[in-house]
C-alpha cells in the first residue's frame, strides 16, 4: 500500500490536472524515498520505477498501458491487470503473506538503485530508447503545459546546470574524484593481476630456447588473459568480447610492430631501446588506423 | 660449410635455466612494473572510452623495448665475457627475439578472434583457457613452418650455387642458430 502522503500528493497533481505520468511520478518518488531510508531496497533503478508505475495504476492513477510493441506480453498483461485492480471498488485487503514477501525480498536488495548515478544512468538509457523525436515532442508539451511560472522555473534551474557542464568545473572534478576513489581498488588489482601474468610469461620465455623461439612470448596474451578474466567477471562476456574484438585489430598493429623492429635491428643493426620505443608510433597509427577504418 | 645439409638445421626448442642466472632482481620488477601498469590502463582506457579502445591496448607491446633491451643487454655481456666487442651482436639477438614476437603475434590473432567469438556464449575458464591453447599452438605452428621454409630455402640455394646459399647462410636465418647455441 503506498503512503497517505503519496496519495494526497498525487490527487492534488490530479487536481491541478496534471497529467497522469506527474501523477505516477509521485509513486515512484516513494519508492525512491524508501529505498534511500533504507526501508527495503531493489534490484535496478527499472525494478523500482516498475514498482512505483504498478502502485499508481493500483491506486487508480489513469497510466495508459504501455505500447504493446515496446515491452514484453508479461509486463503489458501486468499493467492492464494493475489497472484494473485500480479501477475496480473491491475492498478486498492486500494478502499480509504476499506483501511480507515481497518486501522481505525486496530487503536482500542493494539500495544502489536509488543512488544519483543509478537514477542518471536509467534517465539517461531511457532518452536514448525514445529517440530524438519523442524526446522534442515531450518537450514541446512541456512547453505548452508549464506555464509562464513553471517555464521561468525550468529555465533558472536548467541555466547553472548548463554552466556546470560547459565549464567542466568543480562539480564535474569531484564527480570524477569520487569515481575514481571507487576505482582505485580496481586498478591496484589489475596492476598486481597483470604484473604477475606478464612475469610469468616472461619468465617462460626467459627460459626458452632458441631465440626465435622465446620471442613467441613477447606475444603472449598476458595483459589480455589478465584484463579479460576481470573486465569479464566485472562487467559481463559481452563486455569482455568487445574488447577482445579490438584486441583482433590490436595484434595486427603488433605484428607490423614486431616485423618492423625486427627488420630494422637484424639488418640495420640500429640501437635497441630508440628503435623500440619509436616503433610505437607506428603501431599507434596501425592500430587506431585499422580500428578506425574496420568501425567507421 | 657449403654442403649444409638438413639435419644440422634442425633446430631443437628446450628449456635452459643458465639464462635465469644472467637476469637481476630488478629485471623482473621493471617487466612486473610494466605489465602492471598496461593492464591497470587497459582497464582505465576501456572505462573512459569504451570497450572497443580499451581492447586495443591488450595487445600494446608495453613490456617489449624493456624486454628487447635485457636480451641486448644480457647478449652483449656474454660476448664481453670473452672479450669481444658485444654491441652487433646484442642488437641482433633482439631483433631475433622481435622476429619471434611478430609470429607470436599471429598467434594473438587466434586468441582474440576465439574470446571475441566464443564467450558470449561459454564458460569464462574454459574460454581463456582454450584461446592461451589455441595462442600456443598457432604460434608454435608459424614457428616451425618458418624454420621449415628456411630450411628448405637454404637447402635448395645452397644445391644451385655454392656462392649464393654462403651468402644466405651468413645472413638468414643460421645467423640466428649459430647465435643460440
Amino acid at each position: 500500500m503506498p503512503d497517505k502522503e503519496t496519495l494526497e500528493r498525487a490527487r492534488e497533481d490530479a487536481r491541478e490536472g496534471k497529467s497522469p505520468s506527474t501523477q505516477a511520478g509521485e509513486f515512484v518518488r516513494e519508492e525512491m524515498d524508501h529505498i534511500r531510508e533504507g526501508k527495503h531496497g531493489a534490484a535496478s533503478t527499472k525494478q523500482a520505477i516498475a514498482i512505483g508505475l504498478s502502485k499508481a495504476r493500483r491506486a487508480g492513477v489513469k497510466l495508459p498501458p504501455p505500447g504493446k510493441r515496446k515491452v514484453s506480453a508479461k509486463t503489458s498483461a501486468q499493467a492492464e491487470r494493475d489497472s484494473r485492480k485500480g479501477h475496480s471498488h473491491s475492498r478486498r485487503k492486500p494478502s499480509a503473506k504476499r506483501s511480507r514477501a515481497t518486501t522481505a525480498a525486496l530487503k536482500k536488495e542493494g539500495h544502489r538503485a536509488a543512488s544519483r548515478s543509478s537514477l542518471s544512468k536509467q534517465a539517461r538509457s531511457a532518452a536514448r530508447q525514445r529517440g530524438s523525436a519523442a524526446r522534442r515532442s515531450s518537450a514541446l508539451k512541456a512547453v505548452r503545459t508549464k506555464g509562464a511560472r513553471g517555464r521561468s522555473q525550468a529555465a533558472r534551474k536548467a541555466a547553472p546546470t548548463r554552466s556546470r557542464a560547459r565549464t567542466n568545473s568543480k562539480f564535474m572534478l569531484t564527480e570524477s574524484r569520487r569515481a575514481s576513489d571507487g576505482h582505485m581498488k580496481e586498478i591496484l588489482l589489475r596492476f598486481v593481476v597483470g604484473g604477475a601474468v606478464v612475469s610469468v610469461f616472461a619468465l617462460l620465455g626467459d627460459l626458452l630456447k632458441p631465440k626465435s623461439f622465446a620471442g613467441l612470448f613477447g606475444a603472449a596474451p598476458s595483459v589480455a588473459l589478465a584484463t579479460l578474466a576481470l573486465t569479464a567477471s566485472k562487467q559481463g562476456k559481452e563486455y569482455a568480447s568487445l574488447e577482445a574484438r579490438s584486441m583482433l585489430i590490436g595484434a595486427v598493429a603488433l605484428f607490423f610492430y614486431a616485423l618492423v623492429v625486427s627488420r630494422l635491428l637484424i639488418r640495420r643493426k640500429l640501437p635497441v631501446l630508440p628503435v623500440t620505443g619509436m616503433c610505437m608510433a607506428l603501431w599507434f597509427a596501425c592500430a587506431f588506423g585499422c580500428w578506425y577504418a574496420v568501425v567507421r | 660449410m657449403l654442403v649444409c645439409g638438413g639435419e644440422v638445421d634442425e633446430v631443437k626448442v628446450k628449456f635452459d635455466t643458465s639464462s635465469l642466472g644472467l637476469s637481476k632482481w630488478y629485471e623482473y620488477a621493471i617487466r612486473f612494473v610494466f605489465g602492471g601498469m598496461i593492464t591497470a590502463l587497459t582497464g582505465i582506457i576501456a572505462q573512459r572510452y569504451g570497450p572497443e579502445i580499451g581492447g586495443l591496448f591488450m595487445a600494446f607491446p608495453a613490456i617489449f623495448p624493456a624486454a628487447a633491451t635485457l636480451i641486448e643487454k644480457h647478449e652483449k655481456e656474454k660476448r664481453e665475457r670473452a672479450g669481444l666487442d658485444g654491441t652487433m651482436r646484442g642488437r641482433l639477438a633482439a631483433g631475433i627475439d622481435a622476429a619471434g614476437a611478430a609470429m607470436g603475434s599471429i598467434g594473438l590473432m587466434v586468441f582474440a578472434l576465439i574470446v571475441w567469438q566464443k564467450l558470449p556464449s561459454s564458460s569464462l575458464g574454459l574460454v581463456l583457457a582454450g584461446a592461451t591453447l589455441a595462442w600456443l599452438t598457432a604460434s608454435v605452428m608459424v614457428w616451425e613452418l618458418r624454420e621449415t621454409l628456411c630450411r628448405r630455402i637454404r637447402a635448395r640455394l645452397g644445391a644451385a650455387s655454392g656462392h649464393r646459399f654462403h651468402t644466405a647462410a651468413q645472413r638468414g636465418p643460421s645467423t640466428h642458430r649459430r647465435l643460440d647455441e
